[in-house]
């Protein structure tokens, strides 16, 4: 029940604490709908779960579904905050790898279901199955690719410089006879992070005749369309050094969705 | 020479090739079916009582779960064949396998013909199922794709909207008669039909809306529509009629049980049309808005997306840039693609309270007249000892695969996978792995926890980082590191 003279802090926080449980929906905890329900109805209310969850080190990304039947969707909003797990499983990844490939497979991940941004925002109509072998040829045909163009270009000398897909080209082939995924070989770092995905509830499994196939949820691709005009887009733009951003640029980039 | 116009027929014949394909490949298929059983056996039976599981599912419901769906068709098989349980599991697991997985990755089967038309050789490219995800509870879900209901579709003989009225009759003539085994029969079968007709009718309107050439629209489904529009009202009509009909009968029916039982099934069974026919009225008045709105979208200037192609966009530049740029930015990355997952804070004294829960019930049950208490030299263990080494493998392997393996990792993941009691396993095994002695056995020799040893221990205490599984070999090498 939500208690009688429950503040709007108290209950924005409440609303909060229930989008923390991910595999809740509305439909199954009346709180949470008539919360939800407020959510949606309310700008103040949404202003005020927003900067609650700010302060926790979170980001609002939306309601998936509606108040009746689905759930309020938070990320974390960096990888200082307290929430991010899976950046903590990149420090991890570090001794191991180098994280910047596991960054890469991740960002592969994603490309594999969705190729463009049109892709991502139509709703479904096609089903979209995927097991990890077909990410890790989606990296390889790319660095192929890349390897073709970029012949001519002479080897940088630092190995920092080198071109990430150098990095990734160089990895060794799955081994067939490995029972495992392993740390060492583009599929087993696939099969890796779409496990974790499917920890965080971003992809889920499907089993067919002893194969296990990946296919993503919507919480996905809710997170993608959003951090793909935030997070993403400002990581490009650091990385790529745009040191003067064209007037354009600057546009897209307060446009983004807040 | 003029050709008939065989097109049509061409098509829906390579639909059905693969189903042909797969009986007579049964004797690969099902090599571990006995030869005698095997001879007896029809794929393409099992395959159809796959669709009809999956469309009666998706008429009543968001889909079909996987699960039942195979436990209908081993259901079915074990009854019209003389396939044992185990060997109805193994063929309902083929037929599913078979249907989804033609390629592997995408699921589409591909077959030619001949367009008599154009004069050449053509391909159809189609499925039988679909794989969905719920959105809300993210489940995965089957549905029938586009081929399934025109084969399902096409069994049939009748003109769907002609066979519901003439059904409807015959529930109500059944009833009128006192035949209430007829009555069942009939209102059984409208309800398949009924469940067929909202399939074969959303097809066609998703493949009208998919090709969005405008004139398919206005040629194919507005018509189609319409003429939904009007057979759902006169179904509502006669579902009503039929219903009142059925309860009028009831009242005179209460010394005769049995009858009774009959005519409450039949009310059922009309409800259960009726519901489907107004969910399909529903969606059928829907669906013009729908297109309208997707032909806008479809016909407007591409206009210039404010999030980045994943591919082009995002993940070649990425490939591009050099690897230590990208590594500085690798958190970032990795922090857009995570769900928030509470801190890793673990209660200490409510941890150890979940896990000893069990035990301390157990000493509360003792029968307390029994005064010849023993004590016990060794405590028994918990768990069989089958259930201790499938979830000490577990363990193993997830270890060497990740290196570590924090406890709240293992116990979330054995938790979704497994059960909460594997869990509650795991973490006793976590206590008195890499000792001496038997997992599950408490050794009072041996370390209890093991801690990471990268910080001082104090700090490693903390968050997630609190317990960490890891070989036993790994340990010793830094141990050796730091000495």
């Amino acid at each position: 029940m939500i208690e009688a003279g429950q503040g709007d802090a108290g209950q924005a926080a409440r609303l909060i604490g229930m989008a923390l449980r991910l595999k809740l929906d509305t439909s199954q905890d009346a709180d949470y709908r008539a919360l939800a329900a407020r959510y949606e109805a309310s700008g103040a209310f949404r202003q005020l779960a927003a900067e609650i969850a700010a302060g926790l080190g979170l980001t609002v990304t939306g309601m998936l579904g509606e108040a009746e039947r689905g759930k309020l969707v938070v990320r974390p909003s960096g990888p200082e905050s307290p929430f991010a797990a899976l950046a903590a499983d990149f420090t991890d990844a570090s001794r191991g790898l180098k994280r910047g490939t596991f960054a890469l497979v991740y960002v592969a991940i994603a490309a594999a279901f969705w190729r463009g941004a049109a892709d991502l925002k139509a709703p479904v109509d096609h089903e979209m199955r995927l097991a990890p072998a077909n990410v890790a040829a989606l990296l390889r045909q790319l660095c192929d690719r890349l390897a073709e163009e970029g012949e001519t270009t002479a080897l940088r000398d630092s190995p920092r410089l080198r071109a990430a897909w150098r990095e990734l080209r160089a990895l060794p082939e799955a081994r067939e006879e490995a029972k495992r995924a392993g740390r060492n070989d583009l599929l087993g770092l696939c099969q890796i992070a779409m496990d974790r995905l499917v920890e965080q509830d971003m992809l889920t499994t499907y089993e067919i005749g002893g194969s296990t196939f990946y296919l993503p949820t919507a919480r996905l691709r809710l997170q993608l369309r959003e951090t793909l005009g935030n997070e993403i887009h400002r990581t490009l733009l650091a990385l790529l050094e745009v040191r003067a951003p064209a007037s354009d640029e600057l546009a897209l980039e307060d446009e983004a969705p807040c | 020479m003029q050709l008939p116009d065989l097109t049509r027929q061409q098509r829906n014949m390579a639909r059905l090739a693969p189903l042909m394909r797969l009986d007579q490949q049964k004797n690969i298929a099902l090599r571990s079916v006995p030869e005698a059983v095997r001879d007896r056996i029809d794929m393409k039976q099992a395959i159809l009582f796959l669709l009809d599981h999956v469309m009666v599912q998706s008429g009543l419901s968001l889909g079909a779960e996987p699960a039942e769906v195979k436990a209908a068709v081993a259901d079915a098989m074990s009854t019209v064949s003389p396939a044992s349980e185990p060997y109805a599991a193994h063929i309902a697991d083929v037929v599913h396998g078979w249907l989804l997985q033609p390629d592997g990755r995408t699921g589409i089967f591909r077959e030619d013909y001949f367009d008599c038309a154009d004069r050449v050789w053509k391909f159809e490219e189609f499925r039988y199922l679909r794989i969905v995800v719920d959105d809300v509870s993210g489940k995965v879900l089957l549905r029938l794709g586009d081929a399934g209901a025109i084969i399902h579709l096409g069994m049939l003989d009748l003109d769907d909207a002609f066979a519901a009225e003439i059904e409807a009759e015959i529930i109500r003539r059944a009833i009128a008669r006192g035949r209430f085994d007829d009555a069942v029969e009939a209102a059984t079968r409208a309800l398949k039909r009924s469940q067929k007709y909202r399939a074969d009718l959303m097809g066609h309107l998703i493949q009208a809306r998919r090709s969005l050439d405008g004139g398919g629209w206005v040629d194919k489904a507005l018509p189609l529509l319409e003429e939904a529009r009007r057979h759902l009202e006169e179904r509502q009509h006669d579902d009503q009629a039929v219903i009142l009909a059925v309860e009028d009968k009831i009242g005179t029916l209460q010394d005769d049980l049995e009858s009774l039982g009959k005519a409450v099934h039949v009310r059922e069974l009309v409800g259960e049309c009726r519901r489907i026919h107004a969910a399909l009225f529903v969606d059928v008045c829907d669906a013009n808005e729908k297109f309208r709105v997707a032909q806008t979208r479809a016909f407007a200037a591409r206009r210039v997306e404010d999030i980045p192609d994943p591919e082009d966009g995002v993940l070649l530049p990425l490939l591009r840039a050099p690897i230590g740029r990208v590594e500085e930015n690798a958190l970032t990355i990795g922090a857009a693609f995570a769900a928030p997952s509470p801190p890793g804070l673990l209660d200490l004294p409510r941890f150890w309270a979940d896990i000893a829960e069990e035990a301390a019930t157990e000493e509360l049950a003792a029968e307390e007249d029994d005064l010849d208490v023993q004590p016990l030299e060794r405590l028994p263990p918990l768990y069989d000892e089958s259930f201790l080494s499938e979830i000490d493998q577990w363990l193993r392997e997830r270890a060497a695969t990740d290196r570590d393996l924090p406890i709240d990792r293992a116990v979330r993941r054995l938790t979704l996978e497994r059960s909460a009691e594997a869990a509650r396993c795991g973490v006793l095994l976590y206590l008195h792995h890499y000792q001496s002695g038997t997992p599950g056995h408490a050794d009072a020799g041996s370390p209890l926890l093991v801690f990471r040893g990268d910080r001082q221990w104090r700090d490693g205490a903390m968050g997630g980082d609190l317990l960490t599984l890891r070989p036993r070999v790994q340990l010793d090498e830094q141990s050796a590191g730091i000495r």
